[in-house]
């Protein structure tokens, strides 16, 4: 039985897993599957000031070994989390971070400000969003956006904050010395692969948003060297994903430099996948001698 | 924890009509205890390899002694195609039941079923689970040859109404078409319906203009991720806003849903 504790900028987690915020929602019905106390931490779904209805259907389609979604961040509003839904998860005893996402600087900062008294435990600013015309991955990809968001969401933030990275970058590396350099405690990555799927019969793209995010273990290869680069680059913290099924892809992206790790595509496929992959990984651990998770961080050799 | 998801055993795996096929599942207790008409299961393909997703089918039948749940469906695709090659003792992943179902009160004495190629099959889940009630079906096939179960349907309702689009079985015409002519005769309690999206934008019009006093309820299919209510991917506007077909249906009211 190894020890699975972490610690993610001040913050303390029983396990590295956490659910990938969009595909664990808040939690609630996943209680009928798995004990969400038994998790990590639950990144929630993103969160903007007002209610946002998100994407015309279709909004998911199977491609081989992944999924691409255009949800586009549907969700009640901050007001409406706080006063219908955050009363009902605090029996979860799990690191809740709340994704929070906007159009403009002053939605995300309205967000966090909106969150500072709660008992949400940390901020995962969502610059990575492929799937929304304005805001998200626009802060995401250039360097003086993200430098501004970041140090205004720190100023504002009475939380620690994860900054969530976008892969659609050519160096993704210098966005997270960027997001450092303007007061990030952590960074999460990856979010999604702008990506799209084409029904050639039809002659129409198969989502109405024509363009998703990719995921799942498609995407695996390239997001391990993606943390590779930035754990190399940064010294804050670095929660690793992209397509983690297995206890081992986990122990992968620890090796990369990863200190914590997230999972969705997992839980879309398979409600209680993150319970199987700690119990992987835990064994993982045990069969290849290491006494803790902690150990494994950007233990890779090369 | 009630217990919805599971690996259950293939009891048997049968052809019921062209590219038809009817699989029968042994399921444990609290998916059959918790079963309503018109709930679905999330299968997830044997060896399921590059195939991420799961299939959500709606439960045709199911049977309490026996402890089976049985899911007629259409092949469609790569996932319908190798849930059409099972055979009796494989394993499949499931969760069931999910979603709210068809929701009938007291008060819906005599129901009308409206289903349409394999949005016929869940209509079936009516005779098991609410008995008792004075039904009619209105069936429309493709052709005969895609034609199934009409044979169980004739063995629990009152009358049964077939069509086809090419009239191979049953009178050659729209179902919706049929259904309006007995509306103009008389009214049900309730409309239960399942079919494709043109079918229910035709049912639409025909409630409008002869049965807008007529509580109906369709069941909608969409595109679905998680099936738990998690990913947010299976959405229809329903009374302007974006629910979720797999946990906040997939059964709606006509009135609110956009069709």
């Amino acid at each position: 039985m190894a020890d699975l504790r972490v610690n993610i900028a001040g913050v303390n987690f029983k396990n590295p897993v956490i659910a990938a915020s969009g595909t664990f929602a808040f939690g609630e019905e996943y209680a009928a599957f798995l004990d969400v106390s038994a998790l990590g931490g639950i990144a929630l779904k993103a969160l903007t000031p007002e209610i946002r209805p998100g994407n015309p259907p279709i909004r998911i389609a199977e491609t081989p070994s992944g999924i691409l979604n255009s949800v586009g961040l549907q969700n009640p509003g901050v007001d409406a989390f706080i006063s219908g839904i955050l009363p009902r998860i605090r029996r979860f005893d799990t690191v809740k971070i709340a994704n929070v996402a906007g159009r403009t600087e002053e939605d995300y900062y309205t967000v966090i400000e909106k969150l500072n008294d709660t008992e949400i435990d940390m901020f995962e600013l969502n610059v990575s969003c492929p799937n929304v015309k304005q805001g998200g991955v626009t802060f995401g990809t250039d360097p003086n956006s993200m430098a501004a968001i970041v140090a205004g969401a720190k100023a504002r933030a009475k939380k620690p904050l994860i900054v969530k990275l976008t892969p659609n970058v050519t160096n993704i590396a210098l966005m997270a010395k960027t997001a450092e350099d303007a007061g990030a405690d952590a960074v999460s990555l990856v979010n999604t692969f702008t990506a799209m799927a084409i029904n050639a019969k039809t002659r129409r793209p198969v989502l109405a948003n024509v363009t998703g995010g990719l995921s799942g273990p498609a995407i695996k290869p390239i997001a391990l060297r993606m943390v590779h680069e930035v754990y190399r680059a940064v010294s804050i913290p670095i929660i690793g994903m992209g397509g983690i099924m297995t206890g081992e892809d986990a122990a992968e992206f620890l090796l990369a430099g990863a200190s914590a790790l997230m999972v969705g595509t997992a839980t879309v496929a398979e409600p209680d996948a993150m319970i199987r992959i700690l119990g992987e990984l835990n064994k993982f651990l045990d069969e290849n001698s290491a006494a803790t998770a902690r150990e494994l961080t950007g233990a890779l050799e090369y | 924890m009630i217990k919805k998801h599971d690996i259950c055993r293939v009891a048997s795996l049968e052809p019921l009509a062209k590219d038809t096929y009817a699989l029968t599942l042994k399921v444990n207790g609290d998916m059959l205890k918790y079963f309503r008409p018109g709930q679905f299961a999330h299968i997830r393909l044997p060896h399921a390899g590059e195939h991420l997703l799961r299939r959500p089918i709606s439960v045709n039948t199911i049977d309490r002694e026996a402890e089976t749940m049985r899911f007629a469906f259409l092949i469609q695709g790569e996932g319908t195609r190798r849930l059409s090659q099972c055979r009796p003792g494989d394993e499949l992943d499931i969760l069931a039941p999910l979603g709210q179902g068809f929701r009938v009160k007291e008060s819906h004495q005599k129901i009308w079923l409206v289903g349409g190629g394999i949005g016929i099959a869940p209509l079936l889940s009516l005779r098991d689970t609410v008995p008792g009630r004075e039904y009619t079906a209105f069936l429309g096939y493709k052709s005969r040859e895609y034609a199934y179960e009409r044979k169980e349907f004739e063995g629990f309702c009152k009358a049964v109404h077939v069509t086809s689009d090419d009239g191979s079985i049953g009178e050659k015409n729209f179902v919706t078409e049929a259904l309006r002519r007995e509306l103009e005769k008389e009214k049900p309690d309730v409309i239960l319906s399942c079919g494709p999206l043109p079918m229910f934008r035709s049912l639409k019009r025909v409630w409008e203009e002869d049965g807008r006093d007529v509580e109906t309820q369709v069941s909608m299919e969409q595109h679905m991720g998680c099936g738990t209510g998690g990913c947010y991917t299976c959405t229809c506007m329903v009374a302007g806003a974006m629910k979720r077909v797999c946990m906040d249906g997939p059964v709606f009211d006509i009135r609110e849903v956009k069709l």
